[in-house]
């Protein structure tokens, strides 16, 4: 494992990060960043993008490219997909977050998108990361689920380095040997990035939990630990959802949790 | 609780509290029906487990006794810990037993108000450090295993917990020590207001059926290797022998992380908090690599539900290193914990 370097030897990388006018980072308010995990249809994805717009969401998320464990499952709408997001996120005066899987598909998604994510499965495919630094769009880089917290940072700092400083890193868990949830959130790693580097850090308890029913509390703590933000998944109907069904709000779920985000963002002195 | 070994339907009795004491006192003995345990008492609150295989005659009969108030269905391999019991939060009293009269003794859980557990150091067991630690917002001390008074050396493991329950009194806190053997209760007994069970012996299960037959509040810590569902069977093994003052304390797990070899796992309070009604505290000191990380981490357990938390204390400061914040970070901490639990509907 490397070692990396000492906050004041990281250089380039910006506190704060704008992606469609939102700013995410020090001193900003908790930004949520909620949608679908995939975009099934227009219809979906609107209803969802609506709920999540009248809740107090800073930007909509929906994957077009689905990174799916099994090649039988469902792997997204592809460009159709992407148009079907611009198209809501435009209605809706919203900017939108999707994954980039192949180095490929960068130019297209960098037309579509205001901010590119790469997922957990790639935060270790350099020519990737070199594709989407290069497409000048700010960056959502998910730490990789058997990264170390300076393994990420690499990856960030290689974006950086290439001349895109828009970089935001995302921790989104991994897995345990616990058998209760899909993944563990790893907590510690909000405060320790911040320690370490100047990235802005949010959280995604969607996939760090793997389960509805503890994506409240552990984006209430993921606020309460210094996260700039979270991405969070919701559908209009969890149970019909053709991915993620399982770790997907229901939209008056979805306002609770920001109703309670709020709170837990004053209560540490953080605008909401 | 989804996981783990399927287990059968088993069934508890809820007993009204008081009436069970004047049952008691007209001699009903513990395991008085075939396959019940014994009587399992809690601050305001008894039950009796029946097993997995009470007959549905018995459970019509016992319904009918008036200090019987509900039969509960328990599906979970945890039984006396299950949720199913109570929809509310139970909470554990501790102390209130000092002998000078300044020690009130303190609720933990229950959603009551934040429970700060500060671990004083061995080398500075005096109470200027103490009464800083209590100034600061600690509402328990505790005695660890590295000062614990285990050891053998004079002067003897009795002689010092009385040493240490005088600072306790002295400061008006109640007092929490670690036991890491069922031998050394008896030296413990008399004076500690709390036994802790360090996470290296989560499966002592002799231990664990000692301090089941006490009346003495039980603080077990999850061992770095066990399931949320072990842990609460840990807690199980108390409540069983009767005790049903049990707190659990969660330091987190082993991670292949060379980094940090010891994971605090956020996901494991809401995993609890909803499987159990017995409270629930995080230790944030035993996974931080370094101590900015003590505070942040103490903020998330508590916004993720947790009762409060269980923190070392650095000698002095300008001395922490790893997971001993420093005596004046304490402070502030505390108060951001009491907003945090403010925020989340619980009194400050």
């Amino acid at each position: 494992m490397s070692t990396h370097p000492s906050p004041d030897e990281t250089p380039l990388a910006a506190s704060v990060v704008r992606a469609a006018g939102v700013a995410i980072g020090a001193g900003q308010p908790v930004r949520v960043i909620a949608g679908p995990c995939s975009v099934e249809s227009a219809e979906q994805f609107r209803e969802a993008a609506a709920a999540a717009k009248a809740a107090g969401a800073a930007l909509l998320r929906g994957g077009a490219f689905k990174p799916r464990t099994s090649p039988y499952s469902f792997q997204g709408l592809g460009e159709r997909g992407l148009a079907i997001m611009r198209g809501v996120a435009d209605d809706l005066g919203m900017g939108v977050v999707t994954e980039a899987l192949s180095a490929d598909d960068v130019p297209m998604i960098a037309r579509s998108a205001d901010m590119i994510q790469i997922g957990a499965r790639n935060m270790d495919n350099a020519f990737l990361l070199d594709e989407v630094a290069d497409a000048g769009k700010p960056i959502l880089l998910k730490r990789g689920m058997a990264a170390s917290v300076p393994e990420v940072l690499a990856a960030a700092d290689r974006i950086v380095a290439r001349g895109n400083d828009q970089v935001v890193i995302c921790e989104r868990g991994g897995r345990t040997f616990e058998p209760a949830v899909r993944n563990s959130l790893d907590i510690a790693a909000i405060p320790e990035v911040k320690r370490r580097s100047s990235y802005p850090v949010i959280a995604d308890p969607s996939h760090g939990t793997g389960r509805w029913d503890l994506v409240t509390p552990v984006a209430l703590a993921a606020v309460a630990a210094g996260a700039d933000g979270l991405i969070v998944e919701i559908h209009p109907d969890p149970e019909s959802a053709l991915s993620d069904g399982a770790q997907s709000l229901r939209p008056d779920r979805f306002a609770a949790l920001m109703e309670a985000v709020r709170r837990t963002a004053a209560a540490v002195g953080r605008a909401p | 609780m989804t996981t783990g070994a399927a287990s059968a339907e088993a069934h508890v009795a809820i007993l009204d509290s008081s009436a069970i004491q004047e049952a008691a006192a007209r001699g009903t003995p513990d395991g008085m029906w075939e396959g019940s345990g014994n009587i399992v008492r809690g601050d305001g609150w008894a039950a009796l487990g029946l097993g997995d295989r009470a007959a549905s005659e018995s459970l019509e009969r016992l319904r009918s006794l008036d200090w019987v108030e509900r039969i509960v269905a328990v599906s979970t391999p945890f039984r006396l810990a299950s949720r199913a019991l109570f929809q509310r939060d139970l909470p554990v009293r501790l102390g209130g037993r000092g002998t000078s009269g300044r020690e009130a003794g303190t609720a933990v859980g229950g959603r009551g108000s934040v429970t700060i557990v500060a671990t004083l150091p061995a080398r500075s067991q005096n109470e200027r450090s103490a009464r800083r630690a209590v100034a600061a917002g600690a509402t328990v001390l505790h005695f660890g295993r590295a000062s614990s008074p285990v050891g053998g050396r004079a002067p003897s493991l009795r002689e010092r917990m009385a040493g240490l329950r005088e600072l306790c009194d002295g400061v008006g806190a109640p007092m929490s020590v670690a036991v890491a053997d069922a031998r050394q209760i008896g030296d413990v007994i008399e004076t500690a207001d709390a036994l802790v069970v360090e996470a290296h012996s989560m499966q002592d299960f002799s231990l664990l059926r000692e301090l089941g037959r006490l009346d003495r509040p039980v603080v077990i810590k999850r061992a770095s290797g066990a399931t949320v569902e072990e842990f609460l069977l840990a807690a199980e093994y108390v409540l069983a022998g009767g005790n049903g003052r049990v707190i659990l304390c969660d330091p987190g797990v082993r991670s292949f992380d060379a980094a940090w070899t010891i994971r605090f796992e956020i996901n494991a309070i809401p995993l609890l908090k909803a499987a159990t009604h017995l409270p629930v505290l995080a230790d944030p000191s035993a996974s931080a690599s370094h101590p900015a990380l003590i505070a942040p981490v103490s903020r998330a357990a508590v916004a993720a539900g947790a009762d409060g938390v269980m923190l070392d204390l650095a000698a002095r400061s300008g001395t922490e290193r790893g997971g001993a914040i420093d005596p004046r970070a304490l402070e502030a901490l505390v108060e951001d914990l009491r907003r945090v639990a403010a925020a989340g509907g619980r009194p400050t």
